[in-house]
């Protein structure tokens, strides 16, 4: 069963951009309905709000949201005010710190009442999240599904630490595709998602494939210094707004890809905990 | 024939403590104060339903529960290096590895990671558990508040079915954290005691809980092992912080979990609810449970004021209450139970019950609007 993917987009931005720039991008309807929301949801919210009416959804419809972190400014808000000897929390400080209320913002923002699940996988979150979806809509759990991942950049944080590669310089970034089994208007195919226990097996499975000039990969960061050689023949996609981000910054490369290239083919490598690896093959 | 998926190696470690047969001897023979402990956060005290181990007192209290729970479940289930590598890791939790990042900060002013981790992430347990016990490549952390572990439950179903892993072991866990507790008291839902779907009912009271289980194709032990027939997921968007007190959506995934199970409700047993003994929440789904079985209930228990809303663990602690208690032949009562509201159209059993043989329906909202079913059976 050949899942397609109906709409990609993405959104990056400075650590510095505030509430209130954010705020000022979305349409004013959704404006109002994410008033009480975290900064997290606003990043969230921002690939997806000024596009609604390109997004196949009806009620058996369903939501994956991925995040490595969650909205950690509000979680670290509120243990500072802790430290500080104040324990009174305001109801909406609490409430969005959890990645499940940011779940729940872009639910309401979609209007999905279908299965949603908020999930995290170290770096390959939006990998995981594509493959339950996946396996969702061949069950016919879901009759569509609409898959994202946020994260929020580390550069201050007190309670998570940095990626050492990342030299103290992230940015906080969002990505999310529509998928179904209709192959109409569809952006691109999403080929297959292929699994393997370390970068080894990835890279053996990679040599064996065929390429030409429209066959791209992308690798995480993490394995840019270690051990998997993509073959020759296969190149490298670049996209400028990816190259401060260090960990959902898969997500995007791979929303980046289908939105923006056509006649084309993407091996996107992702690499989660303990040397697992995840292939997301997708052709536009 | 699709694959048959049964729940396999239960451990738990909740206010009832972590033995089985201890737990199963409270929940036949109830005495509500077990495990109820006071917690002082600016000279009011909370109640809290802590672990003999609890994570209240100490640093290492969580991973040593953790860690235990997993390793009765491994060790019960026999499970060789191979089988181990090809059993996926889910792990449901509202608040992950916080109660290690806030102790941390608070008390040291440092940042903490679990040990070996290979990146910073909420996600990381799953992975922590897969390189400390050799297990395989599929981790994946659920959040979505109270259905988490249920949620987890069903993924790791469906993981199963979908060829991508033998076997999967599913993990709850809570641990005691000042955020969670300060945050539900912000929210005026803490209450001194506990009665789901009484009429006095005025809120809940947390708790923390350790919990583990395989499913599997098979079971090498247990002659005996529940079965997960099928289970399904919604989302109400009306609040973030509770269902609609219509109960339609509560009410939809009954009814798709159900649909997915190829049962009926005429076949249901008994349900166990949610349960919450908050106003609303129980409104809602008394409303959902008489509009999928109208005037003819099954028995409808609630485990909370055993044990403590534990939050993301809650899901599977409770499910592993139900087994023991199946096992053992009964149908527990829910204590504190006094009153009807006839608001609600439903009330819990007062009485310990014995238990047929069947399908059993068990409930899970949280959060965000997150509603989640599923269906087991003890029947061979």
């Amino acid at each position: 069963m050949t899942i397609y993917i109906q709409f990609s987009n993405f959104f990056v931005c400075e650590k510095s951009t505030d509430l209130t720039a954010l705020k000022n991008e979305l349409p004013a309807t959704v404006r109002k309905s994410l008033r009480k929301s975290s900064r997290f949801s606003l990043i969230a919210a921002q690939p997806l709000a000024n596009n609604l009416n390109q997004l196949y959804r009806d009620e058996m419809s369903g939501l994956y949201f991925a995040s490595e972190r969650g909205p950690l400014a509000n979680t670290e808000a509120c243990l500072q005010d802790f430290k500080q000897g104040t324990w009174q929390l305001m109801p909406f400080s609490f409430l969005n710190v959890g990645i499940n209320s940011a779940c729940f913002d872009i639910a309401q923002l979609v209007n999905i009442n279908g299965k949603s699940l908020a999930l995290s996988d170290a770096d390959q979150g939006f990998a995981t999240a594509l493959q339950i979806a996946c396996n969702d809509l061949r069950s016919k759990a879901v009759s569509s599904a609409l898959v994202g991942t946020v994260d929020e950049h580390l550069n201050q944080s007190a309670i998570f630490t940095a990626p050492s590669h990342s030299h103290g310089n992230t940015n906080d970034s969002a990505a999310w595709m529509n998928l179904t089994l209709n192959s109409e208007s569809a952006l691109a195919k999403l080929d297959g998602i292929y699994h393997f226990s370390t970068p080894q097996h990835a890279e053996t499975w990679l040599h064996r494939q065929t390429y030409d000039e429209n066959h791209f990969f992308t690798l995480p960061y993490t394995l840019k210094e270690k051990s998997l050689t993509p073959p020759d023949g296969l190149t490298e996609y670049q996209h400028p707004a990816t190259k401060t981000l260090f960990t959902t910054a898969q997500g995007v490369k791979l929303a980046a890809f289908v939105k923006e290239t056509s006649n084309g083919c993407l091996f996107h490598i992702t690499k989660g905990a303990r040397g697992a690896m995840t292939i997301v093959k997708v052709s536009t | 024939m699709a694959d048959r998926i049964f729940i396999t190696s239960p451990a738990l470690s909740c206010a009832l403590g972590d033995r089985l047969d201890t737990i199963r001897h409270a929940l036949q023979y109830p005495n509500i104060s077990i495990g109820i402990r006071e917690v002082l956060v600016e000279k009011q005290a909370l109640p809290y339903y802590a672990t003999p181990d609890s994570s209240l007192d100490s640093e290492t209290a969580f991973l040593s529960q953790l860690e235990h729970v997993v390793t009765q479940t491994l060790n019960s289930a026999h499970l060789n290096k191979a089988e181990r590598a090809t059993t996926g890791v889910f792990v449901g939790s509202t608040s992950m590895d916080i109660s290690l990042r806030e102790q941390a900060f608070l008390r040291h002013s440092t940042k903490t990671e679990l040990p070996g981790s290979d990146g910073s992430s909420i996600g990381n347990i799953p992975a922590y558990l897969a390189r400390l016990f050799g297990l395989g490549h599929v981790h994946i952390s659920i959040s979505t508040a109270c259905t988490s572990s249920s949620i987890a439950l069903i993924e790791g179903m469906s993981m199963i079915k979908a060829g991508l892993i033998e076997r999967a072991l599913i993990v709850g866990v809570e641990g005691f954290n000042y955020l969670t507790l300060c945050g539900f008291d912000s929210l005026l839902l803490l209450s001194k005691s506990l009665k789901p779907f009484d009429k006095h009912r005025e809120g809940l009271i947390l708790g923390e809980a350790y919990a583990s289980l395989l499913l599997e194709k098979e079971s090498k032990k247990n002659n005996k092992p529940l079965e997960l027939l099928g289970g399904a997921v919604a989302t109400d968007t009306e609040s973030i912080s509770g269902n609609n007190t219509g109960g339609e959506i509560p009410a939809r995934t009954m009814a798709q979990a159900l649909h997915a199970s190829q049962i009926s409700a005429t076949e249901i047993k008994a349900i166990k609810a949610h349960g919450t003994g908050s106003v609303t929440n129980d409104l809602s789904e008394a409303q959902a449970i008489s509009q999928v079985f109208g005037p003819i209930l099954p028995p409808i228990t609630a485990f909370k004021p055993y044990v403590g809303h534990t939050l993301g663990a809650s899901g599977i602690t409770e499910l592993i209450l139900l087994s023991l208690a199946l096992e053992a032949g009964f149908i527990p009562k829910t204590p504190g139970f006094q009153a009807e509201d006839p608001a609600l159209k439903i009330k819990p059993t007062t009485h310990t019950l014995p238990s047929e043989s069947g399908a059993f329906l068990l409930n899970a909202f949280g959060f965000g609007g997150s509603c989640c079913s599923y269906v087991v059976s003890n029947l061979k």
